[in-house]
């Protein structure tokens, strides 16, 4: 009696796991239309190896860290994450992702030949490791009302001018939205100065050279002399749609957004680049996501080849379109020359192409994650407490120089 | 002489001299079948209630990153968190937050009280209002603050403030009004949970009290003075101290009023809070150790709050 029974219970745990199913648990950072944009490329996936099923669930941006370092300290949860720029050295390093340098070279070289490379730089460590790659981005753009300024402002200098002239007619001016009065805010003021937060290998911080002080002063007064707000987030389509701002810079989601959201503005409104700075250059800001492995996977290789083919033109495509369908505007960052597949008017589009080309992502020096508060603190004491920029400065050099020794080691 | 005793205890050895029994071996015999029902409770608590705070202690000792092992560094995370401006800049907005909150909120709670206590329906209506903030309190609530002080024209302080044909205020992109506005949040949604407390309090004074100190000619500032606060001391006394403590504790408000997706704090720390401070260390900058550390200070900090509560009451009581 006993042995047909095991035979049984052997027989049905067999059938109830099939040996060649595999399972990949996919944990996406945003809302609950991050899943959905994913999708075509789970679908594609399925499509050429029906042996594999998925789990893809979001992860809201504020809780995603805690809810991976809990799935690191298990060691179960997802194979392979989505998260901001900064997790894949800031976990990567730790031991928390897989680094696909050294597993998955080929992989990483592939990529390097089509990602954007302001968003590859940022999350490549200065020892050449990669435990990420580029999934998203996101750029800083100049929106403006037509209707209010005839001309966008293409300088610093023609910014102030056109400030000045708003100004004088009862318009507010200008509203900053991503990384208001802090540290992304001022970002792309220090690159087009010709400045930058550390040197290009990464020894000492250099945020405190003339450009820099060039930068700050410059940045500070538009909240000093032109009273941008200083709400951390403010509603800069808001502002625009009923007026009160001619001239906003944020991310690039809200040249979707307006479309869809603001039809009083429709007509009213246009993108241009930021203005250029003393260097000639109207480099942006650029943030993004990324996508990584967990060190723990079972399916390190199903995980690196499901990520291999989202990089493949007919993924990425279908990725872009289903996120046009949504009502989202969704810019690979894996595949910068395929951006141009996002569905925009093609004026937009050509300011979009032209602001990628010139746009840098965060540094990957040792220690950034824990200066940037010191930055923001920099750019603070001078906007509201009317710090000299060049002691300010040197005070967060300090800081970043302090923390490139202790966490570079 | 005879022996009267029966045979059977004669031949019996002596006995043995009487030995209590050990208290913790009396103790599981006493209550073997109540422990037995609450083992169940016992071991989750143990697990999820002791062991995560005797985790974080070791922690605290520690230099963890929450994937790494945790190397012991001794007290090194205490002395960095005690010389750290931001810990300094943390602890004076939340101790402002903390007096600010539950003094104006037990004020409050307790005049609303008074003036709402009755059993009319009006008192009844006008005591859901006020309760109402308190149940449905979070995000939603952060929100319409957040809309009530936009720096913005739309901004309904501002929008008042325009039509007075005064400039609009930079309440949330200015340093100075971050604890203020904090502190407003906090006693709105605070004193309609105070009240209800104080409500039950006031009932449970004996009317008589009042009617012989009416009789021997006393008003009602000297009634309220030397027969209600007395007797409301118990009530008192909880109501401060879960203020308090729920003040020190509190997360949300600072969170969502004064955070961004590149720091937590706002302009220069004005809206940073001990336990936002903890999320940041903790789970922005993976300083688990140093975050251990932070919940200990903090812990200690409420200890010796509630204390020095506790004592205070035990003195009006010896009075």
């Amino acid at each position: 009696m006993r042995t047909p029974f095991a035979a049984l219970t052997l027989s049905a745990l067999l059938a109830a796991t099939p040996a060649s199913a595999e399972k990949l648990t996919i944990w996406v950072v945003g809302d609950e239309t991050t899943p959905k944009i994913l999708q075509p490329a789970v679908d594609l996936y399925k499509k050429d190896h029906p042996n594999v099923t998925f789990e893809v669930r979001a992860v809201p941006g504020d809780q995603a860290f805690t809810k991976y370092l809990a799935a690191l300290a298990s060691r179960s949860g997802p194979d392979i994450i989505t998260g901001y720029l900064s997790y894949g050295i800031e976990i990567g390093k730790k031991g928390g992702l897989l680094n696909l340098q050294e597993k998955y070279p080929a992989l990483v070289s592939s990529v390097r030949k089509t990602a954007n490379k302001g968003i590859l730089d940022s999350i490549t460590s200065v020892d050449g490791n990669v435990y990420a790659l580029p999934y998203d981005l996101t750029v800083q753009l100049m929106y403006y009302r037509k209707d209010l300024v005839k001309t966008p402002p293409r300088t610093w200098a023609e910014l102030t001018a056109t400030l000045d002239k708003l100004r004088a007619s009862g318009n507010k001016g200008l509203v900053q939205q991503w990384g208001n009065a802090g540290w992304v805010g001022f970002f792309p003021y220090l690159k087009q100065a010709g400045g930058n937060l550390y040197d290009a290998k990464c020894t000492q911080a250099t945020i405190n050279s003339a450009a820099g002080v060039t930068a700050l002063t410059y940045y500070a007064q538009l909240y000093t002399k032109y009273k941008g707000p200083t709400d951390g987030w403010p509603d800069m389509e808001q502002g625009l749609e009923n007026g009160d701002y001619a001239l906003g810079m944020t991310g690039n989601w809200s040249m979707q957004s307006i479309r869809t959201g603001r039809p009083k503005l429709a007509g009213k409104w246009g993108i241009t680049m930021l203005p250029k700075g003393p260097s000639g250059k109207s480099t942006a800001f650029e943030g993004g996501s990324l996508i990584g492995i967990m060190s723990y996977t079972r399916v390190p290789d199903l995980a690196a080849d499901f990520i291999k083919q989202l990089y493949s033109t007919r993924t990425t495509v279908a990725m872009i379109k289903g996120a046009n369908e949504l009502g989202t505007l969704w810019l690979p960052a894996g595949r910068q020359d395929l951006v141009t597949q996002v569905n925009l008017p093609a004026d937009q589009k050509a300011i979009l192409m032209r602001q990628l080309s010139d746009s840098d992502g965060p540094p990957n020096c040792p220690g950034w994650e824990q200066s940037g508060d010191a930055v923001q603190k920099a750019v603070q004491q001078v906007v509201f407490n009317g710090a000299s920029p060049k002691a300010a400065l040197d005070d967060a050099a300090k800081t970043m120089n302090a923390n490139l020794s202790k966490y570079g080691k | 002489m005879t022996n009267h005793a029966p045979a059977r205890v004669q031949n019996a050895a002596p006995p043995a001299p009487y030995r209590r029994a050990h208290p913790a071996r009396r103790f599981l015999t006493q209550h073997a079948p109540a422990l037995g029902l609450t083992l169940p409770f016992l071991i989750l608590f143990a697990l999820f209630g002791i062991w995560p705070v005797l985790r974080s202690l070791y922690l605290s000792f520690t230099d963890y990153d929450a994937i790494s092992t945790p190397t012991l560094i001794g007290t090194a995370n205490y002395s960095t968190l005690l010389a750290d401006p931001r810990f300094v800049k943390a602890l004076t907005n939340t101790a402002t937050y903390m007096v600010g909150t539950s003094l104006l909120s037990t004020a409050l709670g307790l005049l609303l009280a008074l003036v709402f206590g009755g059993q009319r329906l009006s008192d009844q209506i006008m005591r859901a209002c006020f309760f109402l903030p308190s149940v449905a309190g979070g995000v939603g609530l952060i929100s319409v603050f957040k809309w009530l002080f936009s720096s913005e024209d739309f901004g309904l302080i501002n929008t008042l403030r325009q039509w007075l044909s005064l400039d609009p205020v930079r309440f949330l992109g200015s340093p100075m009004y971050a604890v203020p506005i904090l502190i407003a949040l906090g006693v709105w949604g605070l004193m309609g949970y105070n009240m209800i407390l104080f409500v039950a309090g006031l009932r449970s004074i004996p009317g008589d009290i009042y009617e012989a100190a009416a009789i021997d000619g006393a008003n009602p500032t000297q009634r309220f003075w030397r027969i209600t606060l007395p007797l409301l001391r118990p009530t008192l006394l909880f109501v401060l101290v879960t203020s308090m403590i729920g003040a020190f504790q509190e997360f949300f408000s600072f969170y969502f009023l004064f955070s961004d997706t590149s720091n937590v704090g706002g302009i220069l720390d004005s809206g940073l809070s001990l336990v936002v401070y903890l999320y940041d260390l903790g789970f922005r900058h993976l300083q688990m150790g140093m975050a251990s550390a932070l919940a200990w200070i903090l812990f200690l900090m409420l200890f010796a709050l509630t204390l020095l509560n506790l004592k205070l009451g035990r003195i009006n009581d010896i009075d």
